[in-house]
């Protein structure tokens, strides 16, 4: 589904250029649940941004299901981040003065699809993860585990088939942590490939494959598909 | 008090480390506080400065009314009597005095003469006044018998500097006056005034003062003696403790028995007194009413602009205040710091503002529109300083300003959280909704910058259409030439040399010339037969004119025919009339034939023609009736007027025929020498010259304003930009194109310019309820500046929302969303 082909990501600041990408070279299968790990500085969350097209200036080759998106415009990435890519956010990126309904009609909103059409996917996706009786709420009136499982229902609403997820449980204690990361379970299972940054061992365990990155290289490519049963098991 | 040193200290600091934020700040008050002085100084040269004498809040001036006019002037003999009788005026003669303009000629070496504008003033009038003289000495009412045989003057300032070259033994010397043609008088000059007196008025300087018992004894002495010689002005020094309503009292009850005692001349005449003040705000009317919204609209734009960099910067500064009061800082402390950088804002923004004004009010007297070219002088224009009084009014407006722009940093201070600004949290919140009282400044400004931009629009086109709209004077090249009135015979010899001259077309005369500079026009008392209800005779303004002289003017005749040649002394005596009068006393009727009786019933004319209603004393001036009469009639069975204005059609620039036309008539007598040469043009533009200034000064306003808008307006988008990064960040990162972005950022805006021109509009309309008194062929209202101050004001919001709005597309989502 996306091959990354001798990706490279730096910064220049002055005289001094600094890299937080050095030849990545990867390849994530659809339906796989990935997690990316790795000390704070190690790029993870640039990955995660080359992954989104969210970041215009690395280099190299990116295919999305056999689509050159590094030879696209920053216009054409837009679209095709638009159709195919959802975010989930550590601190969640909800809109402050949006009711959770209008927050997770956000991105279908950019999508030019009639209105009727969108209350219905919007509906859809709260019964799905029953926040009905929260939808007129603002997201200050929320607690953390819901702001974020309003987070993930943003992102999923337009059924994208990859899922990027950067932190998503570190602002939350670990009972709800553990909620939203089953939730992320339950979306692999349906079909969504996942793609997860975080520091934490145990949500990692949930995924199927763990990436390692260390000042930018990619250290371990590990698959682990036993320990996840194991976690599911307890 | 150290502490507030140190506050000044670290104010001084903080202002330096925010250079934009500081020169922004200081420029956007400079210009608020600079043009509203300027204003200030123009209003306060030409209508609010108070005489120039000693207690002027004590002096009141009194009138006579009619049922027609409620600032008339009085005859002598009625102050005399006013001056008997009222006791709430202190000083010589009850502190009222007498004050009429009249002109005095004085003789050149070469036969011609100057003109010199003569104040004729009861022999008090300095004393009540407290006018010194600059040498010599005043009169004063003990020298009244003295002034009776041996006649005296004193001379204004810039008199005695141009006609006698400052010549400092002046005082005693005598300088002859001419009356009439063939009498000259000596009179004796007593001293001289001091430059800092020039008038009652602010927009005069006379040359001459005298006595009422000098001008009584070299000139007609019948102009101090007759009831009808209504030409003072009377002014009144309040006694301790009386008020103007006592003053009014008095001079009302004293008037009533002047009508009592001769109910045919004084029917229906009064008088009131009101305080000098009053009558300069009324003087500056609507005029200074709208200059002064105007001016109130561009400041509360300054201040709304620097409110919303204050409220900007209060938001930047938001964790170091909390940060103060975490660490124990009490809450007025913190307040006394801000307002401490408030006040020095003011200063600097006070200092830059006066200094701005003083550049302004050089520029000022430009704006004004010079007096029609001359050959004698007739006035001398407006002096405009930054005096006191200016330096006050910035102050308060400074001091004012400030006090509202302590509202932002008080509301800071105590409103100010401590943990949403120190914790993360802070880094995390989207920007959210802008606060209301924000919102509502932006309408406002916007609101307001329409509002001035309809007004604009209205009074520019006002002024272009006293240059282009017909207004029943032509717009060719007629010169006017103003002179001593010939006997007939030498009448018709400059007749003869002037349309001689080259370039001359057709040559006519009259009484005067019409928007000639004279107090009023001439009028005489009218019965008409028609109207038996009228039972005392109406003063109506009339003109005797020769033959041609309506069309060299440009006065149609819409009814009937004109003046011809055969209308002469020995004929049937006949009278034009203007559409004004034929509507207000034969409406619907045709007036020809009608009998108007002239010399109080003595003589009865025929109307032979309607004339279209034609300006006399003013552009946009309200239509009265008027009459024509053939000037031989009037000659000879009116009255005989003592000068007379030849009207000349040329074929060129009627000014570059000024010298030859000056010559020819000196060549005939140079008594003749004219008082006063100009053309029609040139006194159609002076006569407006107020619709000009308005123009230029609204048109200047107008663009200050929307200069402020602009400014106003982006600050609070690029701010809003600014605060909404992260919201922005999040919307691209959900799909939002950069197109969408540009279109979020225009939205927004269009729904606060909507909001904002729904304000303007209703300011509009409240300003043209003022705006309509001076205004010229244009409704205030009109679809056209609606239209213009629409697309104008479109394109600044545009031009204003452009650059946040490609910012906010510029926006990388990946960097606005980094939170580590």
């Amino acid at each position: 589904m996306i091959e990354l082909k001798n990706v490279e990501r730096s910064y220049k600041a002055g005289h001094t250029e600094t890299w937080v990408l050095r030849r990545i070279e990867l390849t994530i299968k659809e339906g796989e649940f990935v997690t990316v790990m790795g000390p704070s500085g190690a790029g993870k969350s640039s990955l995660l941004n080359v992954l989104a097209l969210l970041d215009d200036g690395w280099l190299g080759e990116y295919w999305f299901d056999e689509t050159p998106a590094h030879k696209f415009n920053r216009k054409q990435r837009a679209d095709l981040a638009r159709q195919r890519i959802g975010m989930v956010f550590q601190s969640y990126h909800l809109l402050d003065d949006l009711t959770v309904a209008e927050n997770i009609d956000l991105p279908l909103s950019y999508k030019n699809l009639p209105a009727k059409e969108r209350q219905g996917m919007v509906a859809d996706i709260l019964d799905r993860f029953r926040i009905v009786a929260k939808k007129d709420l603002f997201p200050s009136q929320l607690s953390g585990g819901q702001q974020q499982l309003v987070g993930i229902a943003r992102a999923v609403v337009h059924a994208p088939k990859l899922l990027l997820a950067d932190e998503p449980t570190g602002n939350l204690h670990s009972t709800q942590a553990r909620e939203i990361m089953e939730l992320f379970r339950e979306l692999n299972r349906q079909g969504t490939t996942i793609v997860q940054v975080t520091h934490s061992e145990e949500n990692a365990r949930y995924g199927k494959r763990i990436l390692e990155l260390h000042d930018g290289w990619l250290t371990r490519d590990e698959t682990l598909e036993a320990k996840a049963t194991e976690v599911s098991a307890k | 008090m150290r502490s507030i040193f140190q506050d000044m200290r670290y104010a001084l600091r903080q202002l330096r480390r925010a250079p934009g934020f500081t020169a922004t700040a200081v420029l956007t008050l400079a210009l608020g506080l600079g043009a509203s002085s300027t204003i200030f100084c123009l209003m306060d040269g030409l209508w609010l400065h108070p005489m120039r004498v000693p207690h002027p809040g004590q002096i009141v001036r009194i009138f006579g009314t009619t049922p027609q006019k409620q600032e008339g002037a009085f005859n002598y003999t009625e102050y005399q009597a006013l001056a008997q009788r009222v006791n709430a005026f202190q000083g010589a003669s009850a502190g009222l005095v007498a004050i009429g303009g009249r002109g005095s000629l004085m003789p050149r070496p070469d036969g011609t003469s100057s003109l010199l504008l003569t104040n004729v003033v009861s022999s008090n009038f300095f004393a009540v006044l407290g006018v010194h003289p600059l040498m010599g000495r005043v009169f004063t009412a003990q020298d009244a018998e003295r002034l009776r045989t041996h006649p005296g003057v004193v001379l204004g300032y810039h008199c005695w500097q141009k006609e006698f070259a400052s010549d400092p033994n002046i005082v005693g010397r005598q300088i002859a006056l001419r009356h009439g043609k063939d009498h000259v008088s000596q009179v004796d000059v007593w001293g001289v005034l001091p430059s800092t007196f020039r008038e009652i008025d602010p927009d005069s300087d006379r040359d001459l003062w005298m006595p009422a018992e000098s001008w009584a004894a070299v000139r007609d002495a019948k102009e101090l003696t007759s009831r009808d010689f209504r030409w003072f002005n009377l002014l009144g020094r309040l006694a301790p403790g009386a008020t103007v309503r006592q003053a009014n009292d008095q001079v009302a009850t004293v008037a009533g028995t002047f009508a009592a005692a001769d109910p045919s001349s004084n029917h229906g005449r009064g008088a009131r007194a009101i305080s000098d003040f009053s009558y300069r705000m009324s003087q500056a009317g609507t005029s200074g009413l709208v200059l002064f919204a105007i001016v109130g609209g561009v400041v509360l734009l300054a201040i709304v602009n620097v409110a919303h960099l204050l409220l900007a910067r209060a938001l930047v500064r938001a964790p170091e205040i909390a940060l103060r009061l975490s660490l124990g800082a009490r809450r007025w402390v913190v307040a006394r710091q801000l307002l401490i950088e408030n006040l020095m804002l003011a200063a600097l923004g006070l200092t830059a503002g006066l200094g701005l004004a003083a550049a302004l009010a050089a520029v000022l007297p430009h704006l004004l529109v010079r007096e029609p070219a001359m050959l004698a002088s007739y006035g001398s224009g407006v002096h405009f300083q930054l005096d006191t009084r200016v330096f006050f009014f910035a102050s308060l407006l400074a001091l004012v300003t400030m006090l509202l722009l302590s509202l932002v940093p008080l509301s800071q201070v105590a409103r100010a959280a401590l943990l949403p600004a120190l914790g993360a949290g802070a880094a995390t919140r989207t920007a959210g909704r802008t606060p209301m009282v924000r919102r509502a400044a932006v309408w406002l400004q916007i609101g307001i910058s329409f509002a001035l931009l309809v007004s604009t629009g209205a009074l520019v086109r006002s002024f272009l259409n006293t240059r282009t709209q017909s207004i029943g004077l032509t717009r060719n090249q007629v010169l006017v030439a103003w002179t001593q009135g010939p006997d007939a015979p030498v009448r018709d010899t400059v007749l003869t040399n002037l349309r001689a001259l080259s370039g001359v077309q057709s040559v006519a005369y009259g009484i005067r010339s019409p928007l000639m500079p004279s107090e009023g026009g001439i009028a005489a008392k009218v019965l008409l037969p028609s109207h038996p209800e009228l039972h005392e005779p109406v003063e109506i303004k009339f003109n005797a004119v020769s033959s041609g002289f309506l069309d060299v003017t440009g006065t149609r005749v819409v009814l009937g025919r004109g003046i011809t040649a055969a209308d002469d002394a020995g004929g049937p005596v006949v009278v034009l009339i203007n559409q004004s009068m034929a509507q207000k006393y034969w409406p619907g009727q045709n007036p020809i034939g009608q009998v108007v009786r002239l010399a109080n019933g003595a003589v009865d004319a025929r109307v032979v023609g309607v004339t279209e209603n034609a300006p006399i004393i003013q552009i946009g001036e309200i239509p009265e009736p008027y009459l024509y009469v053939p000037f031989q009639q009037c000659e000879s069975k009116l009255s005989n007027m003592g000068e007379i204005a030849f009207v000349l059609e040329t074929r060129q620039n009627a000014m570059s025929m000024a010298q030859d036309v000056r010559q020819a008539l000196i060549h005939v007598n140079p008594l003749l020498d004219p008082m006063m040469v100009t053309s029609l043009p040139e006194l159609i533009r002076y006569s407006a010259g107020n619709y000009q200034m308005m123009a230029e000064l609204v048109s200047a306003l107008g663009l200050i304003g929307l200069a402020l808008t602009v400014v106003g307006l982006y600050g609070f988008l690029a701010f809003r930009v600014t605060q909404r990064r992260r919201e922005i960040g999040i919307r691209m990162a959900l799909g939002a194109s950069r197109e969408a972005t540009v279109s979020l950022v225009l939205l927004d805006t269009m729904r606060m310019a909507a909001i904002g021109l729904t304000i303007g509009v209703g300011l509009a309309f409240a300003a043209a309820r003022f705006e309509s008194a001076v205004l010229f062929g244009v409704r205030p209202l009109d679809a056209l500046s609606l239209a213009v101050a629409l697309v104008i004001l479109a394109a600044a919001v545009a031009a204003a929302a452009w650059l946040p709005a490609r910012r906010a597309a510029s926006i990388e989502p990946m960097q606005a969303l980094r939170t580590e």
